[in-house]
């Protein structure tokens, strides 16, 4: 279970979160949607102090932390019990694949190497990933770097998974297998997540909950199908009627899969 | 030629330099190591904004890059017994300057030099490393050393080796000034043989030549390590 209280967070005089609160029960997709300048990501990074807040509160299921104050330790445990997918994936460059994956197993968890290779290959056939073991980051396309991204998310084995625009760097083409092993892991494993992502029929298909911001304020909230079919606000109507024009319907479960 | 250039004197000369190598290597190995160290410290410093230690990070860059390396010198040799007497005056501390030997001021003064210029390489070596880096390290609970260590630094390290092998060289040449502080080096032990008659030519010939087999070899050294720490970036033959 993740509590999320009052937010703040301005860069100089621009405020961007104006006293954001979420609530996201454990094993639940949380999706976050709303137009680029919104907060969404900033949100997000506060999470995990990728981005230090100016205010707000967090319950990370016995961790409760302070996203302002929080000392060096504190950020280092709530960490150790997150993960984050990141939109421009991220991937250590100068490691192998199974590398990428074993990294945090090892140096955080203090695996015996063995134990770690073990895992690490049970997460890259998850993410259909199998027998890339040896390869570089530099040697995979945008879909295979983001599918080990989450793959190397998934093994810590955290409480949640923050995902930052998971797809919006990737090439039209690509998105799908990567939007396939999410959805994937959001229905056979018991994982919290909070996904950023501006993949409108994707937010309806797997979140329990979908979010709306926009100007650093959460507009409207709820079960999927009424704030994407029938929502109240009339923001979020028109936020949804510029997507859902443009909303192609890709074939999602691709067969790279 | 036999009677223009005098090729029995270079042999002379050639072997009363050669034990002499050792400590212009020596002096290269210890100043680059330790400017490595300095170096990389003073860049961390100023990276991370230290209170107090960045901005002394700063000034020590700036002032030991923008004089000449040989003034340099002279203000170590001169001024460490100053240091030492002042630090005897205040604390009743007696250090015996006289009997430091020229050479430990040789590497101080040399390392000063490098230090500086190794900060200012890895600093531009740091800042080539895209940030999502550390951050992705960071995400997944590493703690800064741990993923600075493992992540920044290996790939901060490609971007600086062309630039530190031209510092090596630069420093393993600049040892031929420590003469002016009476330490024999390479340099020191051939102008003392010349001294006794006057073949310059032939003396300096021996010298250039033992520099150029040194800077030769170091150069396939390094280059040999570039290729091998940059092997990421080309991936693994599949």
């Amino acid at each position: 279970m993740i509590d999320i209280k009052q937010v703040h967070k301005s860069f100089g005089n621009r405020e961007i979160l104006k006293g954001i609160d979420l609530h996201v029960p454990t094993g639940s997709v949380t999706v976050i949607l709303g137009p680029s300048g919104s907060g969404k990501t900033t949100f997000l990074r506060t999470l995990n102090f990728l981005e230090k807040a100016d205010a707000g509160t967090m319950q990370l299921n016995d961790i409760s932390v302070d996203l302002h104050k929080a000392s060096n330790k504190e950020i280092l445990n709530v960490r150790r019990n997150t993960s984050m997918v990141f939109q421009s994936y991220n991937l250590f460059s100068n490691k192998t694949v199974i590398e990428n994956i074993m990294e945090g197993l090892v140096t955080v968890k203090k695996m015996k190497k063995s134990e770690a290779r073990d895992i690490a290959q049970r997460f890259l056939k998850e993410v259909g990933m199998e027998g890339y073991d040896d390869y570089y980051p530099v040697q995979l396309s945008g879909g295979q770097q983001q599918r080990i991204g989450i793959a190397r998310a998934l093994a810590m084995d955290p409480e949640v998974i923050l995902f930052d625009e998971p797809t919006s760097a990737l090439d039209p083409e690509l998105v799908g297998e990567v939007l396939a092993v999410i959805r994937k892991i959001a229905k056979e494993l018991e994982v919290t997540m909070i996904i950023v992502t501006h993949e409108i029929g994707f937010a309806k298909e797997v979140a329990d909950q979908v979010v709306f911001m926009e100007g650093g304020v959460i507009v409207e909230q709820g079960d999927p199908k009424v704030v994407l079919e029938h929502p109240k606000e009339e923001r979020t109507r028109k936020f949804l009627s510029r997507y859902l024009t443009l909303d192609s319907e890709l074939p999602l479960d691709s067969a790279a899969l | 030629m036999g009677h223009i250039i005098d090729s029995t004197y270079i042999y002379g000369t050639f072997f009363a330099v050669i034990p002499y190598v050792k400590v212009t290597l020596m002096i290269t190995f210890l100043s680059v190591g330790l400017g490595t160290i300095l170096g990389l410290l003073s860049c961390v410093l100023q990276q991370n904004k230290v209170p107090v230690l960045s901005q002394l990070s700063y000034l020590y860059v700036l002032l030991c890059r923008s004089i000449p390396n040989m003034v340099l010198l002279y203000l170590v040799y001169y001024g460490l017994p100053i240091l030492f007497l002042a630090l005897e005056d205040q604390t009743g501390v007696h250090v015996p300057f006289e009997k430091v030997p020229a050479t430990f001021v040789a590497v101080v003064g040399l390392t000063l030099h490098t230090g500086a210029y190794l900060s200012e390489i890895f600093r531009a070596a740091l800042q080539s490393v895209p940030k999502g880096q550390m951050e992705a390290a960071q995400a997944i609970g590493m703690t800064w050393f741990q993923a600075f260590r493992r992540i920044v630094l290996p790939q901060a390290t490609v971007f600086a080796l062309p630039l530190f092998t031209n510092q090596f060289l630069n420093t393993m040449k600049s040892t031929s000034i420590v003469f002016v502080i009476t330490v024999i080096e390479l340099f020191g032990a051939a102008k003392l043989y010349t001294e006794e008659n006057s073949q310059y030519f032939e003396a300096y010939i021996v010298v250039a030549g033992l520099f150029w087999v040194m800077g030769i070899v170091f150069e396939f050294i390094f280059h040999r390590l570039e290729v091998y720490a940059s092997k990421y970036k080309r991936g693994n033959a599949l």
